[in-house]
C-alpha cells in the first residue's frame, strides 16, 4: 500500500519538468576575503529564481543571468554576500569569514544536510580524529568521540571484533550493531570466520582503511536513522571516504612507526608459591600428613577425587609414579621420566624452593612493531576528479603468535559529462592476512594457557621440548602460541558505480549499482608439538567462504523554495540481495609437520559445504521543510520487505518525523548578543530490526547437517516453524537543543531520548520436552532512556595559540520491560535476562564471607560440604536450603556514563598537541578469569589474590581457603569475582610540528608534518584484571562484561610523518 | 540562430539521456522483478515433513544419530555415570563435571541440562517417525514397519534413560509442530513411564527382524533393553526370560579375547552398537587421553577403579595416562564404537537375576563365563553356597566388565550400594535434578526433592 503511495510520489515530482530560458551568461572567481584563496564549492544563485551552479577547484563560476538580476553567494563559514550584476560579464567576490555562524554540512544518508538545518541527532567524526592513529578499524575511531555512542573493544586481538552500540542495547536476540553505510551503500559486517578459536571474532569492518575516511557520521536517533528503515534500529553509522577535487594534482604520503606492548602483566605467583599452594589444596581436602613423600593411608577413605594415595601419586608426580608401602606408609616412587623432566619431583615437593619459576604472561607478551603507510594522489579538472589511495597495515600483535596485516587500495572518481550529468565509481579493494590465536574460553588459547598454565612448569624441559604439564588440560602457552598454523586471508572489494542527473533546476535523479563481495579463505594446521596435534598426527583444516551483497538503489531529489518556504524532496527505491557460502574440508595424519596443505594428510576426516541468502526490498521518501531557516521539520516514510520473515508479516512500515526551531533566529534574540545559534529539536520515529535472527527463522525446518549414521545421510527437525515472525520494532522520541556562545568559543548540545523496542525478535526458550530447545518469536520490550551532553570549548583562540576542548558524556538506562510471560533465562558466564532489570544485570550467589571456625559451618546450611575457610552463602529466598535458587542480582555490566574528553591545542604556528581521554563509569566487570586463576582447586596456574587465602593464621580475608577439588563451591559467581569495572584511560596523546612553509618549499613540498603519539599510554582503573576494556562476548546484547582469559589492550608509541607535495 | 538550434540539439540530447536514466528508475520501481530478492530458501533445510519411505528412513537414520550426540552415548552417558559413581576422577577444566565428580549438582548444571535437551529431542525425531510412517503408503515401502519399530525401540531407550536420571519425567508421544502452552506438561509417574518404555518394546519386538545391518536395532537388542528393564525393577523372572530370548538364539557369543569386544568393531558379541567414524566422532577417548596424548584430560579411570582389578584381570585399564587398547583409545579418528547392549551385560543380567531367585548355583556357571574370559581364575563353587557373597561378586565383575559403559551410578543405586560405597552419600542424590532453565519454561514441572 505505501509501496504504492511512494511510486505515484515519485510520478507527480517528474511532471514539474520545465525548462527555463537564459538571457545571458556572468563568470567570475569567489575567493576569500582573508588570504585570497580560491574558494571551491560556493553556492552561487540567481535571486528569484531557481538557477544555480557551484565554483570549482579555482573558485570560477559560470552562471546564466536574466537582465537587472542579482546574484547570491553563499558558503558554509562566510557571509552570505548578494551583488547586482548590471551589466557586468565578469563580477570577482570575496568572501569574508563569518564566525558568528559556524555550520558543516553532515551526510544524513541518500543526501547531506547542513547542521543548522538539521532536526534529529547526528554525530560527527571527522578525519582528523580518524587519521594517524594506530586503529585497526573505524569503529575503533568512534571511541569517546560522540556523545551516545559506546564503543567496547572485546579484546587487544589483532584485527579483533569491536562492540558499537548506539543509545544502548535494545534487542536481544537480534543484533545491537549499527549499519554501516559506506559512500552510501550498506556493507557487510561482522566476523566471517569460520574457524573457532575461542571467543575472539574477526570483523569485516576492518576490511576499510581509516586513513580513506573523510568523516563518519552517526545517526543516532531513530528518526534521523528511520531513511534505513528495517536496518536502522541500532542507528547508522555513514561513512564517507576521500574524493579527488580539481586542481593541482596532489600528493600525501603518511606514515608511522609504532611500538606495543601491554601495559599490565606478571600476576601469576611463582613457581615455588605454586607447589605449596597445591601441597595445602591437597592437605586440605584430604588432610595428609605430608613429610618425606610419605603419607598415610587412613588418609584416603571415600570414593571421589582421590581413592588412594597411589591415585594422588601418580596424579601429583606425574605419569608412571606409583606408590608403595614402607613400614604401613605408602612412599611415593617416581617415574625415571619424571626425575628427568624435573616437575613435581619428590625434591620438589619436600622442598617447593627448587621448582621452576615462569612467569608464562611475560612468555607469552611480547613488544610489538605497528607499521602503517598511506599513499595519496588527489586531483582532477572540471570535467573529473579523482583520488586514488592506497594503504599497508602492518600490525604484531602484543601476544605472540598474532598479526595483522591490511593491504587496501581505493579509486574514487567523479566525471561530469555535462552540466547536468555526473557519474562516477568508488572502487575499493582488500586483502588481509591474519595469523590467528586461540584465545579466551579455550585450553590451546594462548593467554588462556598463560593464566592456566602453573609457573612451575618450566617453557622447556632439559630435552628441548616444550614443557607440559601431563595433569593439567592446557597446552605450552609458548607452544601454543609458536606451533599452530592458523593464517586467515580475507579479500573485500566495495565497488559503486553511480550516475547523477539533474533533470531540471531542483530536480535530480542518482542510481547507483554497488557490490560487497568479500573472501574467506582460512588454512590452518596444528603439529605434533601440540597437544591438539599430537593424538591426531597432525591435523589441517581448510575454509573458503565469500558473501556477494549486492544493492541498487536509485532516488530522486527535489527542491523548491517559495518564498521563504523551502522544501526538499526526496523518494527513491532500493533492492539489496545477499549470498554467502562456504566449503570446509579436515585432514589428519601428516607425514611430520613440514607439509601443512591438506592433500598430505592421510585422513580426510571432515568435508561440508553451506549456503544462504537473504533479500530486502526497500521504498523510501522524505520532506525536509523550514520556513526561513526558522522552523524546520523532517519526516520520513519507508517501507521494508524482508526475506527472513514469512509472507504474511514480510513488509513493515517505519515512519518519523521530527521538528526544530532556531530560536535564536527569532527577532527577540537578535539583541542577546552572547549567544550565536540556539536551536531546540523534537524528533519521533520508528524502525525495525531483522538482523541477528537466522535468514529462515520463521520455517519450521528439517536438516542434515552432521545428521548422519553408520553411512546413511539422517534428516532431523531442526527447528519449529512460527509464520507470524516479523520486524523487532523500536520507537524513539527525542528532545534535545544545540547552543552556541560567546562568539562560538562555548558550543552545546544536549539530547534526551527514550527508545523502546517492541515485539523483541526473541529466540524464546521453550520447554525442552518438546525437542527443542527454543523457538524464535516477537515478544517481550526493552527500554533505553538517556541524556547526551557535549560541551565544546575553546578558551583560547589567539594568533599564537588556539586550544579547543570537547568533553562528551552519556547516561544510557536500560531495561528489559517485558518478556511476555517468556522464562527469565542465564546468559554467558554470570548475566542474567528478567523483566525490569537492565541487560548485563549479574546475578549470583550472596557471599556472606568466610566460615571462620567448625561451629560456623556445623550451623549453616553448608554443614555437609564446608571447612572453615570456604565461602559461606546466603539462604537468600529464607526456606531453610542452600541451592541454585538462592542466587540475586549482583550488579551491572552497563556503564553509568562513557565519554571523552579531547583536547586539541595548536600553538607556535607549527605546532599541534592532543590529548584524548575516554572514560566508563560504574559499570561491574566478571572477572571469570579468577574462577580459574584463584580457584586454588587444581594444578591452574594462579594470580597473587591467592596470597591472601584464608587460613587458620589469616583469618581476616574474603579469600577462601585453597582446597583441591573445591567441594564446597567456593568458585561460584559472587561478588567475590565482581569488580568495579571504571576506568578513565588516556586513549590518544600526540604532539606534531608542522615544518614552516619556507623550509618546506625549499624541498619542493607542500607540508611535512612529524609527529610522536601515545596510545592507551595512562589508565586508572580498580579493575584487577589485565585490562577493564573487555568483553570476552564479543557484540552479545546479554552476556557482558565478562573478561576470561582474554587478550588486553596494548598500549602504543608512534612517531609518524605526514607529506604533502 | 545557428546558437538556439545548437542548444536545442545539445537540449535534446540530454532529454534523452535522462529519459533513459528515468525508465531506468521506473523499471526499478514498477518492475516487481526486483522484488524477487525477497524469494530466498534455505539451502541446507528442508520443510519438517516425513512423506515418503526415502524420508522415513533417512528420519530413521536422524534418530540413530540422537544417540550419537556428545550428550547422550556419544560421550556423557559413558563418562557421567562412572564419573558420577567413582570409577572415573575428574582432572580437567569443566565446573559441570566437577560438581558431578563431588556430586554436589546445582540445577544449572550444563550436563544435566544438555543431557535432558538431548535425550528429548531424540524423542521429538522418534515421535516425528512413529507419528507419520504409519500414515505413508506401503507400496514400495517394504521396510515401514520396521522403521516404526527401530524408532520405538530407540524411543523405550530415551525413556529409560530419563527415569534412570530423573524418575519421574513427562511423557510426550507425539511429535511437537507448534510452540505453545500444550508444551508445559506436567511429570508422569516412574511406573508409567517404565509402562510407556515396555509399550514401546512390545510393539518393537512384534516387528522388529532377527537379523540387522551393524549398528541398527535388532529383536535382540530390544530384550537386551527389556532385560536390563526388568533387572531395574527386580523382576527377576522378566530378566530370566529376556535374557534367555537371547542366549538360546545362540547369535551372540564371548570373544576369547576381552579386548577383541572393542579392538573389533561388531564382534560376536555385539547386540546393540553405534556406529562412529573419523566424520561422525565420539568425544570418549579425547575426554580420556592425557592432554600431551592429545586428549582433554578431562576425566581418568580413578585408581579405585584401577585397584579393583585382579593383576592377571585383562580388562585392567591404565589410570595415569588412558593410551592403552582397552575400551576407548582411538584418539586419531576418535570413531570409538559405543556398544549400547553386548552378550557379557546380557550374561550379568541373567546371573544377577538368578542369584536374586536363589538359583546361584545356575548363576555361578554364567559368572565364570565373564571371569574366565577375563583370565581369572573361575570361582569355586562353595562360592554359590552363599547368597551375598554372589551378590557381591556380581556386583564386582559388573562394574569391572562394564566400566565406563554407563552402568556404575545406576548399579550402585539400584542396587542400594551407593550408601555404603560413596562418602557422604544422601538419598536424594540417587536422581539429577530438573534442569533449572527447564522448571524457568514449564512452570508444571517439579523439582526433584534435595535440590
Amino acid at each position: 500500500m505505501s509501496k504504492k503511495l511512494l511510486m505515484s510520489f515519485m510520478f507527480l515530482l517528474c511532471l514539474v519538468f520545465k525548462v527555463s530560458a537564459q538571457d545571458r551568461t556572468i563568470s567570475g572567481k569567489v575567493t576569500s576575503s582573508e588570504d585570497g584563496s580560491p574558494l571551491p564549492g560556493v553556492s552561487v544563485s540567481v535571486k528569484g529564481s531557481t538557477r544555480g551552479t557551484v565554483t570549482g577547484a579555482d573558485g570560477s563560476y559560470k552562471i546564466g543571468v536574466p537582465a537587472n538580476a542579482t546574484v547570491n553567494f553563499s558558503f558554509v563559514g562566510f557571509k552570505r554576500s548578494s551583488i547586482a550584476v548590471s551589466s557586468k560579464t565578469v563580477v570577482d567576490v570575496a568572501l569574508s569569514s563569518d564566525a558568528s555562524e559556524i555550520d558543516e554540512v553532515v551526510v544524513v544518508g541518500y543526501g547531506t544536510q547542513s547542521t543548522k538545518n538539521l532536526t534529529t541527532s547526528v554525530a560527527r567524526v571527522d578525519s582528523k580524529q580518524i587519521a594517524n592513529r594506530p586503529l585497526t578499524g573505524l569503529d575503533q575511531a568512534m571511541q569517546g568521540a560522540a556523545a551516545g555512542v559506546s564503543v567496547t573493544n572485546s579484546s587487544g586481538t589483532p584485527g579483533g571484533g569491536v562492540s558499537v552500540n548506539i543509545r544502548g542495547i535494545g534487542s536481544i536476540t537480534g543484533s545491537s550493531q549499527p549499519l554501516y553505510v559506506v559512500d552510501g551503500v550498506p556493507i557487510s559486517t561482522g566476523s566471517y570466520g569460520r574457524l573457532g578459536f575461542g571467543n575472539q571474532q574477526t570483523s569485516a569492518l576492518n576490511d576499510i582503511a581509516p586513513s580513506d575516511i573523510e568523516s563518519i557520521d552517526i545517526l543516532k536517533d531513530a528518526s534521523a536513522a528511520a531513511i534505513y528503515g528495517s536496518q536502522a534500529s541500532n542507528g547508522v553509522v555513514l561513512i564517507t571516504t576521500k574524493r579527488g577535487k580539481s586542481g593541482k594534482t596532489q600528493f600525501t604520503f603518511d606514515t608511522y612507526y609504532g611500538v606495543a606492548d601491554t601495559w599490565k602483566s606478571g600476576t601469576g605467583i611463582s613457581g615455588p608459591e605454586e607447589v605449596k599452594l597445591l601441597q595445602e589444596m591437597l592437605m586440605n581436602r584430604y588432610a595428609v600428613p605430608v613429610s618425606g613423600g610419605t603419607f598415610t593411608t587412613t588418609a584416603f577413605t571415600g570414593t571421589g577425587q582421590w581413592a588412594s594415595p597411589a591415585d594422588f601419586a601418580s596424579y601429583y608426580f606425574g605419569a608412571g609414579s606409583s606408590t608403595s608401602t614402607v613400614n604401613g606408609q605408602l612412599v611415593v616412587v617416581e617415574s625415571p621420566a619424571d626425575v628427568a623432566k624435573g616437575i613435581r619431583t619428590k625434591a620438589i615437593f619436600n622442598n617447593p624452593d627448587l621448582a621452576a619459576n615462569t612467569s608464562w604472561q611475560k612468555e607469552v607478551f611480547q613488544s610489538s612493531a605497528t607499521k602503517n603507510y598511506d599513499l595519496g594522489i588527489r586531483g582532477g579538472n572540471e570535467k573529473t576528479r579523482f583520488s586514488v589511495t592506497t594503504s599497508l597495515y602492518d600490525q604484531l600483535g602484543i601476544v605472540k603468535g598474532s598479526t595483522y596485516k591490511r593491504f587496501s587500495g581505493r579509486i574514487n572518481i567523479d566525471h561530469t559529462v555535462s552540466p547536468k550529468l555526473n557519474i562516477g565509481t568508488n572502487l575499493a579493494f582488500s586483502r588481509t592476512w591474519q595469523d590467528r590465536i586461540n584465545n579466551d574460553n579455550n585450553i590451546y588459547g594462548v593467554v588462556s594457557a598463560a593464566f592456566l598454565m602453573a609457573s612451575d612448569i618450566p617453557v622447556r624441559f632439559a630435552d628441548g621440548t616444550y614443557g607440559k604439564d601431563a595433569s593439567s588440560s592446557v597446552d605450552n602457552p609458548l607452544a601454543s602460541a609458536n606451533e599452530p598454523y592458523n593464517l586467515t586471508k580475507n579479500g573485500r572489494l566495495l565497488g559503486t558505480i553511480f550516475g547523477e542527473y539533474k533533470i531540471m533546476d531542483g530536480l535530480s535523479l542518482r542510481t547507483s549499482l554497488n557490490m560487497d563481495y568479500i573472501t574467506y579463505v582460512e588454512a590452518r594446521f596444528l603439529p605434533t608439538t601440540t597437544n591438539q596435534g599430537v593424538g591426531v598426527s597432525g591435523s589441517g583444516t581448510e575454509t573458503a567462504s565469500s558473501e556477494q551483497n549486492w544493492t541498487w538503489s536509485s532516488f530522486l531529489t527535489y527542491s523548491k523554495s517559495l518564498g521563504k518556504h523551502n522544501f526538499k524532496l526526496l523518494a527513491g527505491a532500493d533492492y539489496q540481495e545477499s549470498a554467502y557460502e562456504a566449503i570446509d574440508a579436515t585432514a589428519t595424519g601428516f607425514p611430520g609437520n613440514a607439509i601443512k596443505r591438506l592433500s598430505a594428510g592421510a585422513t580426510k576426516s571432515d568435508a561440508s559445504s553451506t549456503g544462504t541468502s537473504w533479500g530486502l526490498s526497500s521504498y523510501y521518501t522524505r520532506l525536509n521543510y523550514d520556513f526561513n531557516d526558522k522552523y524546520l521539520l523532517t519526516a520520513i516514510l519507508r517501507t521494508d520487505g524482508s526475506s527472513r520473515f514469512g509472507v504474511n508479516n514480510r513488509w513493515g512500515l517505519f515512519p518519523s518525523v521530527s521538528a526544530a526551531w532556531r530560536i535564536s533566529k527569532e527577532g527577540f534574540m537578535q539583541d542577546v548578543t552572547l549567544i550565536n545559534d540556539l536551536k531546540l529539536r523534537l524528533s519521533y520515529g520508528s524502525n525495525g530490526n531483522s538482523s541477528g535472527i537466522g535468514n529462515f527463522a520463521s520455517l519450521g525446518l528439517s536438516g542434515s547437517s552432521n545428521i548422519a549414521y553408520a553411512g546413511g545421510g539422517g534428516l532431523a527437525p531442526t527447528q519449529l516453524s512460527n509464520p507470524d515472525l516479523k520486524w523487532e520494532t523500536n520507537t524513539s522520541t527525542g528532545v534535545g537543543f544545540d547552543l552556541s556562545m560567546v562568539k562560538n568559543r562555548v558550543r552545546i548540545t544536549f539530547d534526551y531520548y527514550k527508545r523502546i523496542t517492541n515485539d523483541l525478535l526473541l529466540n524464546v526458550n521453550i520447554p525442552a520436552t518438546s525437542g527443542f530447545n527454543t523457538v524464535a518469536k516477537n515478544i517481550g520490550s526493552i527500554e533505553n532512556q538517556g541524556l547526551e551532553l557535549s560541551l565544546g570549548l575553546t578558551p583560547i583562540k589567539s594568533k599564537n595559540v588556539t586550544w579547543d576542548a570537547t568533553l562528551n558524556i552519556s547516561r544510557n538506562t536500560n531495561k528489559v520491560t517485558s518478556l511476555g510471560g517468556s522464562p527469565k533465562f542465564t546468559a554467558g558466564f554470570g548475566n542474567w535476562v528478567e523483566e525490569g532489570s537492565p541487560l548485563g544485570t549479574f546475578r549470583g550467589y550472596r557471599n556472606d564471607g568466610i566460615f571462620q571456625n567448625a561451629d560456623e559451618v556445623a550451623a549453616s546450611l553448608q554443614k555437609n560440604t564446608a571447612k572453615p575457610g570456604d565461602v559461606r552463602y546466603g539462604d537468600v529466598d529464607g526456606n531453610g536450603v542452600f541451592n541454585s535458587l538462592d542466587q540475586e542480582l549482583l550488579g551491572n555490566a552497563l556503564p553509568d556514563f562513557v565519554g571523552g574528553f579531547d583536547n586539541t591545542v595548536t600553538f607556535l604556528g607549527g605546532f599541534d598537541f592532543r590529548m584524548f581521554f575516554q572514560f566508563t563509569q560504574g559499570n561491574t566487570l566478571l572477572n571469570y578469569t579468577r574462577f580459574f586463576s584463584e580457584g586454588m582447586n587444581g594444578v591452574f596456574g594462579q594470580t597473587q589474590g591467592v596470597l591472601n587465602r584464608w587460613t587458620p593464621t589469616n583469618t581476616n580475608t574474603n579469600v577462601p581457603r585453597a582446597v583441591w577439588g573445591d567441594p564446597s563451591g567456593n568458585r561460584r559467581v559472587s561478588s567475590r569475582f565482581l569488580e568495579d569495572g571504571s576506568y578513565v584511560r588516556l586513549k590518544t596523546i600526540s604532539l606534531g610540528y608542522n615544518l614552516p612553509k619556507s623550509i618546506v618549499q625549499k624541498i619542493k613540498l607542500d607540508k611535512v608534518r612529524i609527529y610522536v603519539q601515545g596510545q592507551n599510554l595512562w589508565t586508572t582503573t580498580k579493575y584487577s584484571g589485565l585490562d577493564p576494556e573487555v568483553n570476552t562476548f564479543n557484540t552479545s546484547n546479554t552476556a557482558l562484561g565478562t573478561d576470561f582469559l582474554t587478550f588486553p589492550q596494548p598500549r602504543t608509541y608512534t612517531v609518524g610523518l605526514n607529506i604533502g607535495f | 540562430m545557428l546558437l538556439t538550434f545548437k542548444r536545442n540539439i545539445k537540449m535534446l540530447r540530454y532529454i534523452k539521456s535522462f529519459k533513459v536514466l528515468f525508465s531506468l528508475v521506473l523499471i526499478a520501481l514498477i518492475n516487481t522483478s526486483c522484488e524477487k530478492v525477497l524469494d530466498q530458501l534455505p539451502q541446507t533445510a528442508i520443510p519438517s515433513e516425513i512423506k515418503d519411505a526415502s524420508s522415513a528412513r533417512a528420519s530413521l537414520l536422524g534418530a540413530y544419530d540422537a544417540l550419537q550426540n556428545g550428550n547422550y552415548y556419544g560421550n556423557r552417558m559413558i563418562t557421567l555415570p562412572d564419573l558420577h559413581g567413582g570409577n572415573l576422577r575428574h582432572t580437567g577444566t569443566f565446573p559441570s563435571f566437577a560438581e558431578i565428580s563431588n556430586r554436589a549438582i546445582l540445577t544449572n548444571n550444563a550436563e544435566v541440562t544438555n543431557m535432558w535437551s538431548t535425550l528429548y529431542n531424540g524423542i521429538l525425531r522418534m515421535n516425528f517417525i512413529i507419528s507419520a510412517v504409519p500414515n505413508i503408503d506401503g507400496n514400495g515401502f517394504p521396510d515401514k514397519d520396521q522403521i516404526v519399530a527401530e524408532a520405538q525401540f530407540l524411543r523405550a531407550l530415551n525413556y529409560f534413560t530419563l527415569v534412570k536420571y530423573w524418575g519421574d519425567v513427562p511423557i510426550i508421544t507425539a511429535p511437537t509442530t507448534k510452540a505453545d502452552e500444550s508444551l508445559k506438561v506436567p511429570r508422569n509417574t516412574t511406573a508409567e513411564v517404565y509402562k510407556q518404555v515396555n509399550a514401546d518394546l512390545d510393539a518393537a519386538i512384534a516387528k522388529l527382524p532377527a537379523n540387522s545391518a551393524a549398528g541398527r536395532a535388532n529383536k535382540f537388542a530390544a530384550y537386551a533393553l527389556k532385560s536390563r528393564v526388568a533387572l531395574y525393577n527386580k523382576e527377576w523372572d522378566n530378566v530370566v526370560s529376556n535374557t534367555d530370548l537371547i542366549i538360546n538364539a545362540k547369535k551372540y557369543s564371548l570373544p576369547a579375547s576381552y579386548s577383541t569386544v572393542f579392538g573389533t568393531k561388531n564382534s560376536a558379541e555385539s547386540i546393540f552398537e553405534l556406529q562412529f567414524s573419523n566424520t561422525d566422532q565420539s568425544g570418549i577417548a579425547f575426554f580420556m587421553f592425557s592432554s600431551t596424548l592429545g586428549g582433554r584430560n578431562e576425566v581418568r579411570p580413578s585408581t579405585g577403579l584401577i585397584g579393583a582389578y585382579d593383576a592377571a584381570d585383562t580388562r585392567k585399564m591404565l589410570g595415569t595416562s588412558y593410551d592403552v587398547a582397552i575400551k576407548y583409545y582411538r584418539i586419531a579418528n576418535q570413531d570409538d564404537n559405543i556398544l549400547v547392549f553386548r552378550y557379557a551385560e546380557t550374561l550379568l543380567n541373567k546371573a544377577e537375576a538368578l542369584v536374586e531367585q536363589g538359583k546361584m548355583t545356575d548363576a555361578l556357571p554364567i559368572l565364570n563365563m565373564i571371569r574366565v574370559r577375563a583370565g581369572l581364575v573361575a570361582s569355586p563353587s562353595s562360592l554359590a553356597l552363599d547368597q551375598p557373597a554372589m551378590r557381591d561378586e556380581i556386583f564386582k565383575q559388573r562394574r569391572l566388565e562394564l566400566a565406563l559403559e554407563g552402568h556404575y551410578f545406576f548399579d550402585l543405586v539400584r542396587t542400594g550400594r551407593a550408601k555404603t560405597l560413596l562418602t557422604g552419600w544422601v538419598d536424594t542424590q540417587k536422581l539429577l535434578p530438573i534442569p533449572q532453565r527447564e522448571i524457568e519454561a514449564n512452570t508444571a514441572l517439579k523439582q526433584n526433592d534435595g535440590y
